[in-house]
């Protein structure tokens, strides 16, 4: 549930404007210390700790996003860079005093119950929908399509992806806090390059262009090693072999480019729903 | 005050050696249409590219009536009123016929703002953000039916077959209400009856939006018949200009064209 507040913003950065991160763990890393630091060195109440762990969350994401958005890294590139820079966050948490170093923060308490997750969920995936379907969205996934003509269409392209970052960062920080809260313990290296993949991979399986999706791939990645764990060791041989498994069967991710309601309700022509999938029946049209 | 909506001066751009485009020189009249022709890899296509400013000049300079944009960024070029199709069709595939134009209709009506946007289910908000997605709704399907595709509106875009792609792009282009319209090659792909219906369309366009047209193309008939000015390029460098009566008289171009002596008729 935590993991997928984190997912949820990742899914409108990486699903809708087409760049991928594997740094994501740093923002929850910063939202998780905020909150933390919030509630115990402060004793700020915890409802005030969680915009704060948002805030700072996305204001360190525009340390990130402004210099590598501005100088257009294309994708991978980009996402080399996020990958040092959630190293970076790493380090430098364990280094400074307030975080109390590799020690981390222990005895925090637990204020993450399931309803209040469950309600923090249900508003970040709510902004998250009303982000993608406005016209913020529709320009991300322009970019997402082709970047080109997007900027040809007079897009900014450093404006919307910089701002669906801080939009992911925010999520991710929302996550961190929840996160902090729940496990009443947090030291550095939990928010390592490992849970940064984790969260893509939970994207990309649930399916990128989507929002159910990967959130619904959240709650099932974070219940399987549980609903496993009778199975010891070998719950995380058939952790990956799922995600083996999804990426043959579906390689666009179990709801790719589409939302839940989708399947029930917008009656698409079949052709067009069937085209995302197979790429190799552009030939019978001519 | 130029009588002129676009020029190039000494234009040049320079591939790690390979000279794209040399010395390039050319003046689009206001509300004319103008041709750039010239065989494949003349560099036609790189003269789009550096007077949009997708990627900068190695040489010479970009005006768009008296003012220099050589060094803008696209979008910055696009809200000065220049808009284009590609050679190779770039459209935003996923998204529909209608939310292609859409997109494009964003930059001269952006009608909401991001906490509008954010808190959009609000009761109180709700209407207003509503009514601005119909009205660009509306207002894309006006530009889709003079492109003649509105009853695709619903279609993903890259569902359509290749001709209506390429008026796609043309709808999309004119959505962001451009002073200067280039086409690369909107005829590619077309029979000789479809591409003069796609001149008539042009010819339509031009006179009701009130646009200068500057137009790659390899269909001599469709250039002949349509532009009132014409920019041959060769080998990245200009061979010939003038009116399509002169181009068609001009040795050089007749032998970049035919070939000399036509052993290969």
């Amino acid at each position: 549930m935590i993991q997928a507040i984190s997912v949820t913003g990742l899914a409108v950065f990486t699903g809708f404007t087409g760049l991928m991160s594997l740094g994501h763990a740093a923002f929850i890393a910063v939202g998780a210390y905020t909150a933390a630091i919030c509630t115990k060195t402060y004793g700020l109440p915890f409802i005030a700790a969680i915009p704060l762990a948002a805030i700072m969350a996305g204001l360190v994401s525009l340390v990130i996003g402004i210099p590598t958005l501005r100088a257009k890294l294309r994708s991978d590139y980009f996402t080399i860079a996020t990958l040092g820079f959630g190293e970076a966050v790493r380090v430098l948490l364990e280094n400074l005093s307030i975080t109390n170093g590799a020690r981390g923060l222990a005895s925090l308490t637990k204020y993450s119950t399931l309803p209040r997750a469950a309600i923090a969920l249900a508003i970040v995936v709510f902004l998250a929908k009303n982000f993608v379907f406005s016209r913020y969205g529709r320009m991300a996934i322009a970019i997402r399509e082709d970047h080109v003509a997007a900027e040809m269409a007079g897009i900014n392209l450093f404006n919307v992806r910089l701002r669906s970052l801080f939009f992911s960062a925010v999520c991710a920080g929302v996550g961190g806090a929840f996160h902090a809260h729940y496990i009443a313990f947090i030291q550095p290296n939990m928010f390592t390059n490992v849970q940064s993949t984790l969260l893509t991979a939970s994207v990309v399986a649930g399916g990128i262009g989507s929002l159910t999706g990967p959130v619904i791939a959240a709650l099932l990645f974070a219940s399987i090693p549980e609903l496993l764990r009778a199975a010891e060791m070998w719950r995380l041989v058939v952790y990956g072999g799922v995600l083996v498994a999804i990426m043959v069967l579906r390689p666009q991710g179990i709801f790719g480019y589409r939302e839940i309601n989708h399947l029930f309700r917008r009656k698409r022509p079949a052709v067009v729903a069937e085209a995302a999938g197979s790429s190799a029946d552009g030939g019978d049209d001519s | 005050m130029s009588d002129y909506a676009a020029r190039v001066e000494n234009l040049g751009k320079n591939f790690g050696g390979i000279l794209a485009a040399e010395e390039i020189t050319f003046q689009v009249r206001e509300k004319e249409i103008m041709g750039i022709i010239g065989p494949n890899g003349a560099g036609k296509t790189t003269i789009f590219n550096l007077m949009t400013g997708v990627y900068p000049p190695t040489a010479g300079k970009v005006f768009l009536g008296d003012e220099d944009v050589t060094k803008l960024a696209p979008d910055v070029i696009v809200k000065k009123g220049v808009s284009r199709t590609f050679q190779n069709i770039r459209l935003f595939k996923r998204l529909t016929v209608l939310e292609n134009v859409v997109t494009a209709l964003d930059l001269n009506y952006p009608l909401y703002n991001i906490g509008e946007a954010l808190f959009l289910n609000l009761p109180f908000l709700k209407g207003k953000v509503k009514r601005a997605e119909k009205d660009l709704r509306d207002k894309a399907m006006s530009y889709l039916d003079t492109v003649g595709i509105a009853h695709l509106a619903g279609n993903q875009a890259d569902s359509l077959p290749y001709g209506l792609q390429r008026k796609l792009e043309m709808a999309r282009a004119l959505a962001l209400e451009p002073k200067l319209l280039l086409l690369d090659e909107p005829a590619a792909g077309m029979n000789p009856e479809e591409s003069m219906d796609l001149a008539r369309l042009i010819q339509k366009v031009q006179k009701d939006f009130d646009v200068t047209v500057l137009l790659i193309e390899h269909h001599m008939d469709l250039v002949m018949y349509l532009c009132h000015h014409i920019f041959v390029m060769n080998f990245g460098r200009e061979l010939a200009q003038g009116s399509p009566e002169e181009i068609q008289e001009n040795p050089a171009v007749l032998k970049a064209y035919l070939g000399e002596g036509r052993s290969n008729g």
